[in-house]
């Protein structure tokens, strides 16, 4: 828990510190011609550099039990990856795009990427990453993939990176269980089921305040 | 962070101040009629419009007068900001229940050429029947948007397709059409309620 609290107080000091200045920025609305690379637009958000704010990549080492620990659900491994705690945000009827939210481990000794993925009940699965700077909501695709670092966790979480199902098919809803295959640069493939949450099911464990998660 | 970037934030919280004390002098000063014009005109935020509402009626800043009302700018794309806002709009309005009764909530897309009243429609009743969604021409909303300071880009994506950037606060507006607040995204439940129950009792 320490951590987490360690981590939501950076959390409030990166968002003071990129603060407001985002919001006063000139509106605009390019017509055409918005197709140059897409971290050339985002005020000096580099994502590569400044991990998204709600972010925690811990160590390995750490010892900590995190909150997917008790989820009732297996873990998927890939090569040197652990994926646990697969889960996705319940959409209203026509809602064109969904979020998928996940756990990855990786006990590896190289780095390895989350590129991509495929979805029966989605005509698009990216990898994105999402920001609130000041209070404007930013979403990134990563087009070079999610980094895992070798040793390291990465977590996927409402306010943060995600799995970006679009041009869905049909509505996810609450207690579904959904097929997808996730890619990665290195371990390749793997399928995986996604838990259908509630908004509310989905925020606080992806916030970690729920206590959902301290069956260890 | 650069120094430059800390001192554009001051710089911008400086304004805001400025700004913030400007409302108090409107809220204090005017006459309390013609709210939008208010808002709109003397203190340089929002102004006088010309939309859609999601029923496919024509919908102008006379739709925030006369209710305190509650404002956000988003679209229906939005994987998460979006429909957690539209989500926690609703609840909160049930956690007031009958005293909320007055308050009114519109949600204003930002990607009108995608948002059409049909997909705005279906959008929001999935959440409640107390958010009005609101469209209309690309360059009206974007005046609108543009009135309300409220920040919005189109960011490509690999696929051709695209998503948004957009400010994520909701905006208060009180029954004379006095700018009064905003509620945050990820503010705490009961802050949001108290400022929505302040907005419809002010002297409470």
């Amino acid at each position: 828990m320490q951590m987490k609290f360690l981590s939501l107080a950076l959390f409030a000091n990166l968002i003071a510190a990129t603060g407001a200045h985002a919001t006063l920025d000139t509106p605009q609305l390019p017509d055409n011609g918005y197709s140059k690379a897409v971290f050339d637009v985002s005020h000096g958000w580099d994502a590569h550099k400044e991990p998204a704010p709600g972010i925690m990549i811990l160590a390995a080492s750490s010892g900590h039990g995190t909150d997917h620990a008790a989820m009732n659900q297996p873990g998927y491994t890939v090569g040197d990856l652990v994926i646990t705690n697969v889960r996705a945000g319940a959409t209203v009827p026509k809602a064109p795009v969904a979020g998928g939210y996940m756990v990855i481990k990786n006990n590896g000794s190289a780095s390895d990427f989350l590129i991509g993925g495929q979805a029966a009940f989605a005509g698009d699965v990216q990898i994105h990453e999402m920001k609130l700077q000041g209070d404007v909501m930013k979403m990134r695709e990563l087009a070079d993939g999610l980094e895992i670092p070798a040793g390291g966790e990465v977590m996927l979480q409402p306010g943060g990176y995600h799995v970006m199902f679009m041009k869905l098919s049909e509505p996810l809803k609450e207690g579904e269980n959904r097929k997808a295959t996730l890619t990665f640069k290195n371990a390749g493939s793997v399928e995986v089921e996604f838990a259908v949450k509630s908004r509310k099911d989905l925020k606080s464990h992806g916030m970690g305040h729920s206590g959902h998660g301290s069956s260890n | 962070m650069s120094a430059l970037h800390r001192r554009m934030g001051i710089w911008a919280a400086s304004a805001a101040l400025v700004l913030a004390g400007g409302f108090v002098w409107l809220a204090t000063t005017d006459a309390p009629q013609q709210i939008a014009q208010r808002v709109v005109q003397s203190s340089g935020i929002g102004q006088p419009f010309n939309l859609v509402d999601h029923n496919g009626n024509p919908i102008t800043e006379k739709a925030f007068e006369g209710s305190p009302t509650a404002v956000f700018f988003g679209f229906t794309h939005c994987p998460e900001v979006c429909p957690t806002t539209l989500y926690e709009i609703s609840a909160w309005l049930k956690t007031l229940g009958p005293e909320g009764m007055p308050i009114k909530a519109f949600f204003i897309t930002v990607d009108p050429e995608r948002d059409t009243p049909e997909i705005m429609k279906s959008y929001v009743s999935n959440f409640t029947d107390r958010i009005i969604g609101i469209t209309g021409k690309p360059d009206d909303i974007a005046s609108l948007a543009r009135s309300w300071h409220v920040y919005w880009k189109k960011i490509p994506l690999e696929s051709g397709d695209y998503t948004m950037d957009h400010t994520a606060s909701v905006f208060l507006i009180d029954a004379e059409g006095n700018f009064k607040s905003t509620i945050a995204f990820r503010e705490n439940t009961d802050t949001a309620v108290a400022k929505l129950r302040k907005l419809v009792s002010p002297s409470s």
